[in-house]
């Protein structure tokens, strides 16, 4: 898919917006290594990283069909409303949201190390989640 | 339970081809569904796109009950169809007849399920068959280059019937092969 088209749906001011709330919940908490931002249906947003490992794309994809397979969970058990998951063995966790806007909805993905307290990492990443589902001023 | 008597069957193919209103058409339940909005509109214009798994069930008259996966259509969600093979007995691959490059793509889910299309468990059903230039004869040319036999419909995945027609000819399929491999 073209940038533009992705530009185009979410709007240049949203972008920026995920970019700032990345980059903010990257400093407020060292132990997250890496978060993503996707469209629900699985395209990169926006992403931020300490060591530039991480594939972006791949994890976007897979965030999108994670969330939207937990939420047929929820659905089954009519436990309606946007979930998260949280991922995590030893060398570290993955949290994921679902972040519900009146515009395209996106999902975050954060990546923290095995060290990380994970109800740090749980609250911080909810902040960031809250953020994401704001309007650009 | 008996993997036999409750095989699970797989419905492949590009975005749109209809995998989610095959499941739809045939489940005698309600659906497990993962769609999410679509923003790439270039590639479809549809509103919603799967991008976990469909997930439906039907029981046949002989009492065996078929379980049935709908694979997300575009190749980066590769990873859900790799996760959904696992003890797949079969895959009817869906082809929508109106892109330009329908028959291509038929040969792009070929090889993505190969291990499958190699014992003969798979079934092909062409769609919106009167909405482009390719014939069910051309399809089977391309089989034949991959030295392949394997039954192409045109269907209508909205009609119950048309996708049973698919179930039930790949159930034949498989059991035909098992019979040959023995």
């Amino acid at each position: 898919m073209k940038s533009s088209t992705l530009t185009d749906a979410l709007g240049a001011d949203y972008i920026a917006l995920c970019s700032a709330a990345l980059a903010r919940l990257m400093t407020d908490v060292p132990s997250i290594q890496a978060a993503v931002v996707a469209t629900a249906d699985g395209f990169e947003v926006t992403s931020a990283q300490t060591n530039g490992q991480l594939a972006a794309s791949r994890l976007s994809a897979l965030a999108s069909s994670l969330l939207a397979l937990g939420q047929a969970a929820l659905r089954e058990l009519a436990m309606n409303g946007s979930g998260s998951i949280l991922i995590e063995n030893e060398m570290g966790k993955i949290m994921l949201i679902d972040v519900r806007r009146n515009q395209i909805p996106v999902v975050l993905c954060v990546v923290a190390d095995g060290d990380a307290i994970t109800g740090k990492v749980l609250w911080a990443a909810k902040q960031c989640a809250a953020d994401l589902a704001l309007s650009p001023n | 339970m008996i993997p036999e008597r409750e095989p699970k069957l797989l419905f492949a193919g590009p975005m749109g081809a209809g995998k989610t209103t095959a499941i739809r058409a045939i489940s005698d339940l309600p659906p497990v569904s993962t769609e999410a909005a679509n923003i790439d509109v270039a590639q479809h214009s549809k509103a919603e796109t799967t991008v976990g798994m469909d997930y439906g069930e039907t029981q046949l008259d002989d009492g065996s009950r078929l379980r049935l996966y709908g694979l997300p259509g575009q190749s980066r969600f590769d990873f859900m169809w790799k996760i959904l093979t696992q003890g797949a007995m079969g895959l009817i691959l869906l082809i929508d007849n109106s892109r330009e490059d329908a028959v291509q793509q038929m040969d792009v889910y070929l090889d993505a399920f190969e291990s499958l299309a190699r014992t003969s468990s798979v079934v092909i059903g062409v769609g919106r068959l009167n909405e482009g230039s390719a014939q069910i004869s051309d399809y089977n040319t391309a089989l034949e280059k991959r030295g392949l036999q394997l039954p192409v419909f045109g269907v209508d995945v909205r009609q119950r019937n048309d996708v049973l027609l698919l179930l039930e000819t790949l159930l034949h399929q498989i059991e035909a092969f098992e019979w040959v491999s023995q």
